[in-house]
């Protein structure tokens, strides 16, 4: 009965990326400690690692390219993070080739 | 717990990241305001026993180049049962033409829907054997505020009312399945 749900096949050119407060939808979040994140305007405070598991996991939906450099990875996010709390997660959803390979994969 | 409906999840994500029209605007807006009534109505379904009971959210069917919503369909081994969601607020009557009207006189729905989702459904949902399962839609008005003024409607099903018609469902489903271990073992 229902048809399957058609996604966007191509992420439009003004696509604005990075991620954003579930409540308010803003973009001005920062990190509050390796595992929290706060919106600076609505201070909502979501788990980073289900956000980020969201924000990609849709994107890869969307059939956006995810394969990228750890710099392009911390871009992508749009927060800034410490380059302990980045690896966490790069390591905890993105996987690569080889030991010495410099592009991930976003492991869905 | 209630799945979320996979077309909100997109305009969720993209929403700020893509520009809207106001057309994408007022779906999204209803669909967040769907959600609502589902999530509300979800409430009353998880006080009854599911087992027996299948249930499926947000079925969209296209009917005559309309496309109709059924927000839960709970099908049971004796009966399919459809409910349409709404959030009308106020007294209400149903005119000679079968349209709900508010108290301002306004047209707010189109009752005659119903009757062909209904054949719609009929052609849909076709049960192998020789019992077809009856096809039961119900409006059901999640506002407390909601009343029907004039000729009552069976078709719709006040809040008050709903809890009690779940049990009803619930209780049905059960003694089906009885019937049918009887009937094995004998």
């Amino acid at each position: 009965m229902t048809q399957p749900l058609q996604l966007p096949k191509i992420i439009h050119r003004n696509f604005k990326s990075g991620l954003k407060c579930d409540k308010c939808s803003s973009f001005n979040l920062e990190a509050l400690s390796s595992s929290l994140a706060v919106c600076l305007d609505c201070r909502h405070i979501d788990n980073l690692e289900r956000l980020l598991r969201h924000y990609f996991t849709m994107l890869t939906l969307c059939n956006r390219p995810l394969t990228l450099k750890k710099k392009e990875i911390h871009q992508e996010i749009g927060v800034q993070l410490t380059s302990y709390t980045l690896q966490k997660y790069i390591n905890l959803l993105f996987s690569k080739k080889s030991k010495h390979a410099q592009y991930y994969t976003y492991k869905l | 717990m209630k799945p979320k409906n996979e077309r909100l999840k997109v305009y969720e994500f993209l929403y700020n990241r893509l520009p809207f029209s106001d057309q994408d605007t007022l779906e999204y807006e209803a669909m967040q305001r769907m959600e609502l009534l589902e999530e509300h109505f979800d409430l009353y379904l998880r006080q009854i026993d599911l087992s027996n009971i299948e249930v499926h959210w947000h079925s969209e069917v296209y009917v005559d180049s309309d496309l109709e919503l059924i927000n839960v369909l709970l099908a049971t081994e004796y009966c399919y049962y459809l409910f349409i969601l709404h959030d009308f607020s106020g007294e209400h009557y149903i005119n000679p033409f079968n349209i709900l009207i508010n108290k301002e006189h306004e047209a707010v729905y189109d009752l005659n829907r119903s009757t062909k989702i209904y054949e719609k459904f009929k052609t849909t949902l076709v049960d192998e054997g020789n019992f077809q399962r009856p096809i039961i839609i119900k409006h059901v008005v999640l506002n407390e505020t909601f009343r029907l003024a004039k000729r009552p409607s069976e078709n719709f099903l006040s809040l008050k009312n709903l809890p009690y018609y779940l049990r009803a469902i619930e209780h049905s489903a059960v003694i089906r399945k009885k019937h049918m271990l009887k009937d094995s073992n004998s």
